[in-house]
């Protein structure tokens, strides 16, 4: 374990009135691994992150960097972690890639050659080593998203926390930074802390998941398991009838989507009772409506954070 | 430390190359400023050799005054102050580095400012190398000034409109235009307790060669000191509060 989260809780002052963001939260981190917190808007991602890197205050609870109380490590737990904050002005625009690097090196107490080869090891392990003499303003999203973490990655941090890495980066940018962040941790050994609200990003990098939701973690275990545990079977139906509302509830109760067009029904059911399906099915042949579609999926992280945040953890257990 | 000062200046030098026509415009309208008041001041009799030296201090205190709340003011407007402060150095010593920074960019400006007086005007100018160390101990009580008014940008953030009248009070209120025995009583006590006025007391009685006493030295220090640690205490109370409220990036 090399990050230990104890009944965390952080509440804000704002106009007099308290705003309870996270409630007595607590987790651990190991080693190496890729650890991802999810939640929606407003779920206490981003606080979270900050009370981990010690730009928060908090409220009670403690955050514990290997066995030591962060607050009494001090500015020296700065040498072990590396941050990138959210949004893509971690960095300064008018200085080039590689003025960045010596002006954060610098103030990173690392010695000139350290900088410049650890810089130049890291723009060519993320390909920015040719564009290293342009200025930031004119880089692309992705480029300078990739500089914020080349920048944060010069002093080899153990724990590199990364709000939203991959927001606003294209696919291909996208699918090169998945494959950075797994290559850090699994060959670099770096812990990796990150938040995102791509789920696909997460599905792809994520050792565990955390998710967050109304100040309180919701679920906690490896992605396998979280897919696992709440995608249910769904199932596709299209059948040649107008079925309305009523005749559906009759067989399903979560009905996800439903479409109408021409005397064709399309139901998607999320079950995990073949009862209801051969119910349904016998019914429409004895009804001699046609079934002409049929078919069983799993849902993606996606589908499942949906439902997830949508309907709460506690309606999977209906399902 | 040597690292963060290297940072700071060669971020500066960029910057200055980056922005030069700013620079320029500054030196040409304090030269426009300069003149006007000399020129004007020099038809009465009592206008002496150490005029100068009230200047040159306002000049170095405007720049630096505000130096700690502009840097913070425009770290929070590009995103770039929570990174400064994720770094193993308090944000306290990177602004007092920052603004030791500007001031060596500003004495340069000085310098080039003074040059073209010295050619243009019909000015003498007296130096005497017992300035300098008036200067530094000045320098200490701005410093502690510039992190007060840094402390209140961390938490309020549009503080720049507060600064500029701040700098015109310096300009009126510490002897450098105005003599301060020539003013109301109160505004004497207000004067005599900012930051810039001993130091330009001191330094225009060494130029015009009028003696010293124990007692001004001894309120330029405590005046120094108290505003230094003042500014650094204030600055590290409003950080802390910032750091249980969480405003770092609003701006």
């Amino acid at each position: 374990m090399i990050l230990e989260i104890k009944e965390l809780s952080k509440t804000y002052k704002t106009n007099r009135k308290k705003q309870l963001v996270l409630d007595s939260v607590s987790f651990h981190v190991d080693k190496g691994e890729i650890f991802s917190i999810l939640g929606e808007n407003g779920a206490g991602k981003t606080t979270l992150i900050k009370l981990m890197v010690n730009l928060l205050t908090p409220s009670k609870g403690k955050i514990l960097y290997k066995n030591m109380e962060i607050t009494t490590i001090g500015k020296d737990y700065y040498t072990e972690i590396g941050v990138v904050l959210e949004g893509n002005r971690n960095i300064y625009w008018y200085l080039s890639a590689y003025e960045n690097i010596l002006y954060f090196g610098r103030l990173m107490g690392l010695k000139e050659k350290e900088i410049r080869e650890r810089g130049e090891e890291l723009l060519k392990f993320f390909g920015l080593y040719e564009d290293k003499d342009k200025k930031v303003g004119n880089f692309s999203r992705g480029m300078q998203q990739k500089l914020s973490i080349i920048i944060s990655l010069l002093h080899e941090p153990k724990i590199l926390f990364l709000d939203e890495p991959t927001l606003g980066l294209d696919v291909v940018s996208k699918m090169d930074m998945i494959e950075k962040i797994k290559h850090l941790s699994k060959e670099d050994g770096v812990t990796v802390i990150i938040t995102s609200h791509q789920m696909d990003v997460v599905e792809k990098v994520a050792d565990r998941v955390m998710i967050l939701g109304e100040g309180e973690i919701q679920f906690l275990d490896t992605v396998d398991k979280l897919i696992n545990k709440y995608s249910g079977n769904k199932y596709l139906i299209r059948v040649e009838r107008n079925l309305d509302d009523a005749e559906i509830k009759k067989y399903f109760d979560t009905v996800n989507v439903v479409r109408r067009e021409n005397d064709i029904t399309e139901i998607e059911v999320y079950i995990d009772s073949n009862r209801l399906i051969n119910s349904f099915l016998g019914d429409m042949v004895k009804r001699n409506i046609y079934v002409t579609h049929i078919s069983k999926s799993q849902d993606s992280l996606e589908d499942i954070m949906y439902k997830f945040l949508k309907l709460g953890s506690d309606s999977f257990e209906d399902v | 430390m040597f690292n963060i000062i290297k940072a700071e200046l060669s971020k500066y030098m960029i910057e200055v190359k980056t922005y030069y026509p700013d620079h320029i415009v500054n030196i040409i309208v304090t030269y426009i400023f300069f003149a006007g008041f000399f020129l004007e001041f020099r038809n009465y009799a009592a206008v002496k050799d150490s005029y100068y030296i009230g200047f040159l201090y306002w000049f170095l205190a405007a720049n630096i005054i505000s130096e700690v709340s502009v840097s913070i003011s425009f770290e929070k407007q590009v995103g770039t102050l929570e990174q400064l402060l994720l770094k193993p150095v308090s944000l306290e010593v990177i602004c007092l580095i920052k603004t030791l920074a500007w001031l060596a960019i500003t004495f340069i400006k000085v310098m080039v400012l003074f040059i073209v007086i010295k050619l243009t005007l019909p000015i003498n100018i007296v130096f005497n190398i017992k300035i300098i160390p008036i200067l530094i101990i000045t320098l200490i009580g701005l410093l502690g000034f510039s992190l007060l008014l840094g402390g209140l940008t961390l938490r309020f953030t549009k503080t720049a409109s507060f600064e500029t009248i701040l700098s015109y009070i310096l300009l009126f209120f510490t002897g450098t235009i105005i003599d301060i025995n020539s003013m109301p009583i109160l505004f004497q006590i207000i004067s005599k307790s900012l930051p810039l006025t001993q130091g330009i007391l001191i330094s225009q009685s060494l130029i015009d060669k009028q003696p010293v006493f124990f007692s001004q030295m001894f309120l330029l220090c405590i005046n120094s000191f108290l505003y230094f640690i003042i500014g650094i205490s204030f600055f590290r109370y409003i950080y802390n509060k910032s750091k249980v409220e969480g405003i770092w990036n609003e701006y």
